[in-house]
């Protein structure tokens, strides 16, 4: 088993592509257990500086959010992949995307024991500096999260350029799933909310009719907050910042040296 | 014209495409809905190679009268009450019209780019594109639903619905264009004019049709209007921007932040 997650880790084109091609009930049981416990016990350490039971419940969130975001847009992302060409069947696409996941999971939970000590050794939720430590707490976890996001993709893009009859196929069908998986993933986290836990609001394991309100719309009336009442202005740089984080995969789908032409 | 310089060869049939195995006449609608994904070059063969009645065309429009059932009630869930009946009825019937009003221009549009294609043929391969619009926005609705149940704001449910509904009118039409070109036909650009036509009659039925997405005190309204002026007038601050205040849903008394 270690074997494999160094395989699936490496990331070698190769080694990834026998994981799709010959779907084995192990391999999807690695990518499972991976996800639950790499996700799990990072969520741990995320709630933990709140209150040892918001640790407990993000530990059981943070994986359900993956699972349930992959369930809702399991068939979506399917049909976009035979759709654009890519020759994955369904079950291939959710092993692709599972053992894309499983990568963030290995890094995100690799990372645990050092954020466990962060979160012991961070200002206490009731100290009077609370608010900062929260805002630090969350900025550092939001790092954290995108580079582990961005060495998965890579990896997926990787896989994708090795079992797609062309770079221009793999790019679109990565475009697709990454564009559906991160919309709904936002909503779903906002959903079960609370990850962080705010300083002065009661730990629980959802908040008050979840289901009210979006992720979206709550940003956008963040981002008229932060602009003076302009959002739009605030939207466009948001998606200029979008565009530089993309730059990685732009340059990897459109050089002609990067694994195959 | 001697060896050195011989005469080019006509343009090569796409082996690969026309060589693609015909589906049965008793082909499941699981083994057309996984062809119209998967195989969309066979489903092709066979509505060119059929000569006996259109029960091809009859499980397509079967397929796509189901989807757009469920995405209509996925519609109608934004609002309950009334419109869980009338949405799956409103986008049934926009799309059943749309699609009759376009059909002529799309027998005449596909005849200009210089096409073998035949009117049933025609008619059969526009079943097929409605049924893959269909399957596709199936494929949306789970994401829709979560929307539908979190959002009150009208312009931004429906903003998510027409991002939907483009995507699947791209892939869906996206047919039609694979179709006209499995006949050799280079010429394309009427077809691509018939399908902003098409995408301009079913932006305007959902007008026609509307309320949709929220509730009204009719079913219908009388008032004509375009499709760009209503959604602007949608959209403009002095209009409310929230889902229609309906009296005693307790969704509707707003809500504030509570935390991340």
């Amino acid at each position: 088993m270690s074997a494999q997650l160094a395989a699936l880790l490496i990331g070698a084109p190769d080694d990834l592509r026998v994981w799709i091609e010959t779907p084995s009930r192990r391999n999807l049981v690695i990518c499972l257990a991976t996800i639950v416990l790499g996700f799990g016990s990072y969520g741990l350490t995320v709630g933990l500086w709140r209150a040892p039971t918001m640790g407990f419940y993000v530990a059981l969130k943070m994986p359900a959010l993956i699972f349930i975001t992959l369930a809702c847009n399991g068939l979506l992302n399917g049909m976009l992949a035979l759709l654009l060409g890519s020759g994955l069947g369904f079950r291939q696409s959710i092993l692709a995307q599972l053992l894309s996941f499983s990568v963030a999971a290995l890094i995100l939970g690799s990372l645990a024991p050092v954020l466990l000590f962060m979160a012991l050794n961070a200002p206490s939720p009731d100290a009077p500096n609370a608010g900062t430590a929260h805002a630090n707490y969350m900025v550092i976890h939001t790092a954290i999260i995108a580079y582990a996001g961005v060495i998965a993709n890579g990896h997926l893009a990787r896989l994708l350029v090795v079992t797609t009859p062309s770079k221009k196929i793999a790019g679109a069908t990565l475009v697709a799933w990454l564009g559906g998986n991160a919309f709904m993933g936002a909503q779903f986290s906002w959903i079960l909310r609370p990850f962080f836990g705010t300083p002065g609001l009661e730990v629980a394991f959802l908040r008050a009719d979840p289901m009210r309100g979006t992720f979206y719309e709550t940003i956008w009336r963040s981002m008229g907050v932060m602009t003076g009442g302009h959002p739009i202005e605030g939207f466009v740089a948001a998606c200029f910042g979008l565009f530089l984080l993309l730059i990685p995969l732009l340059k990897f789908f459109t050089d002609p040296n990067s694994i195959k032409s | 014209m001697n060896d050195q310089n011989p005469t080019p060869p006509a343009l090569p049939l796409k082996e690969e495409h026309s060589t693609e195995p015909v589906l049965s006449q008793k082909a499941t609608l699981s083994e057309i809905f996984e062809c119209l994904l998967k195989h969309p070059h066979s489903l092709i063969n066979t509505i060119r190679q059929n000569d006996g009645p259109p029960a091809l065309a009859a499980k397509l429009l079967g397929l796509t009268f189901a989807a757009f059932i469920i995405f209509g009630l996925t519609l109608g869930s934004f609002s309950f009450n009334e419109q869980l009946w009338a949405a799956p009825l409103k986008i049934l019937m926009g799309v059943i019209v749309s699609a009759i009003i376009c059909l002529p221009s799309l027998y005449i549009f596909t005849a200009l780019t210089g096409t073998s294609l035949k009117l049933p043929e025609i008619a059969q391969g526009l079943a097929a594109a409605l049924a893959l619009i269909a399957a596709l926005l199936l494929g949306f609705t789970p994401v829709l639903w979560v929307f539908s149940q979190s959002t009150e704001s009208q312009p931004f449910f429906g903003f998510l619905v027409l991002a939907a509904w483009l995507i699947a009118v791209g892939f869906g039409t996206g047919l039609l264009m694979k179709m006209l070109k499995h006949t050799q036909t280079t010429k394309t650009t009427p077809l691509r004019i018939w399908i902003g036509i098409f995408l301009l009659v079913t932006l305007q039925m959902s007008t026609t049709l509307r309320p949709i997405i929220g509730r009204a005190d009719t079913h219908f309204t009388s008032k004509k209007r375009f499709f760009l002026e209503h959604w602007i007038g949608e959209m403009s601050p002095e209009k409310t921007p929230i889902k229609k205040k309906i009296e005693n849903d307790p969704r509707t008394d707003g809500w504030q932040d509570k935390g991340e």
